[in-house]
């Protein structure tokens, strides 16, 4: 039986082509308005509304409590800048830290044992809680110092956007509902819809550290006083 | 006629005797009384009058419940108590008939809130000023830094109370406090919204 090269690409073309169609209809039909994690293909991203930002810190403490974070180590931070202008005008900056979810994540490139992994359907950076050894190479790998070890579990630890709490149960992450003064904005960056995608179209923008190639997708509208330091 | 004379005689020297008798016995009060004095260290004046006392007849425990947060603590600075009238001031004639004139503490924002007073910016700094003559602002910062931001858009009654130890936001722990921020931001947050 005499296989030609013509007859080989046909056939293999037609076999990736038929379970190429079966494989999206397959995801496909697993959308449903409930599991947003279930729909492939999201880019989950965030802004941060500095001019909004009031640094009451209402999310570090909601993320606390949901996330289950101890006293002592933070999943999210909010930086106070120093004073700007004079009494009775003064002024600060606040402006978020916490894990700003790479595309192009260089803690996942460092671990060894793939605990931290990017999940592809969300963009998500997570962590494997065990899979994790805790040698500390991503708490070093990260250029925006957002990492630490979970003191209880012993395993790296940082913001997931409640990928397994509120995300999942199809809420906003813990820090966007606690907002008082909604400058947290959390959607898909997939969709040309979305709000976050809205904002990003309207507002000037700007992303921590982008010269190291990390792509980052924690976006920042900038204080509108002040050096912008990222 | 003799006798009389003698009588009469008599009656002047007795006079005399009680009249020298009288001033020495005075010589002698007069005497004991700058010994007394010269014992003693020199006499110090004090001021025994009560600023505070006619304010406190009615008011009963207000001056009570004000050492609290200015009683050891302005002594440690001023060396005395703070008095009501350099807070109350202006206390006007009908001070019976509902105080008009006194200056009175109460909490404003210079945003308009659904439960709260608005007050312009201005009057608002200038409202706090009767605070941050003594607490000043560089103070201020150091215990916090919502002091600076709120400075001309709170006014301190609406996180302070002086007349007690540990009121309002002094009293709260960090979660409490937070919850005053979203309270207040959330509230103006939704009235801007709505507009």
């Amino acid at each position: 039986m005499s296989c030609s090269r013509r007859n080989f690409l046909t056939g293999a073309g037609a076999v990736i082509f038929t379970t190429g169609v079966a494989g999206t209809a397959v995801i496909s039909s697993k959308k449903t308005l409930a599991s947003v994690q279930e729909d492939g293909d999201k880019r989950y991203g965030m802004i941060h509304d500095e001019t909004a930002c009031i640094g009451c810190t209402a999310c570090t403490e909601a993320c606390r409590e949901v996330n289950n974070v101890p006293e002592g180590v933070s999943r999210l931070e909010i930086v106070r800048s120093e004073p700007q202008g004079e009494f009775p005008n003064v002024d600060y900056r606040f402006t978020r830290n916490s894990c700003q979810h790479c595309d192009n994540a260089p803690c996942v490139m460092v671990c060894p044992t793939g605990a931290a992994y990017k999940d592809e359907k969300t963009g998500i950076i997570d962590v494997h809680q065990d899979k994790c050894v805790g040698c500390g190479y991503c708490l070093l790998a990260c250029p925006y110092q957002v990492r630490f070890f979970h003191p209880e579990n012993k395993s790296a630890d940082k913001c997931n956007f409640c990928r397994d709490t509120n995300l999942a149960q199809g809420k906003l992450p813990a820090c966007v509902e606690s907002c008082p003064t909604k400058a947290l904005v959390f959607g898909d960056l997939n969709d040309p819809s979305s709000e976050i995608n809205k904002v990003l179209n309207t507002q000037v923008v700007y992303r921590d550290k982008v010269h190291l190639g990390t792509s980052p997708k924690l976006y920042k509208v900038p204080h509108q006083k002040g050096e912008i330091s990222s | 006629m003799g006798n009389i004379k003698l009588a009469i005689v008599i009656m002047l020297k007795t006079l005399l005797a009680f009249c020298l008798y009288g001033n020495s016995v005075h010589a002698i009060a007069d005497s004991n009384v700058a010994q007394v004095a010269s014992d003693s260290a020199r006499h110090e004046v004090e001021l025994i009058r009560d600023k505070d006392y006619k304010c406190v007849q009615c008011h009963k425990d207000s001056k009570e419940t004000l050492m609290g947060s200015h009683g050891e603590e302005s002594h440690k600075i001023l060396g005395r108590d703070v008095n009501c009238t350099e807070c109350h001031n202006n206390i006007g004639p009908d001070h019976r008939e509902g105080a008009p004139k006194v200056t009175k503490y109460a909490a404003a924002q210079s945003q308009s809130g659904t439960e709260k007073v608005f007050l312009d910016p201005e009057a608002i700094l200038k409202a706090n000023s009767q605070c941050t003559d003594c607490h000043q602002p560089k103070y201020l910062r150091d215990d916090s830094w919502t002091h600076d931001v709120h400075a001309k858009n709170l006014t301190c009654s609406n996180c302070h109370d002086v007349h007690a130890k540990k009121t309002k936001v002094l009293a709260l722990d960090k979660k409490e406090r937070i919850k005053l921020c979203v309270d207040c931001h959330s509230d103006f947050n939704n009235n801007k919204e709505e507009e």
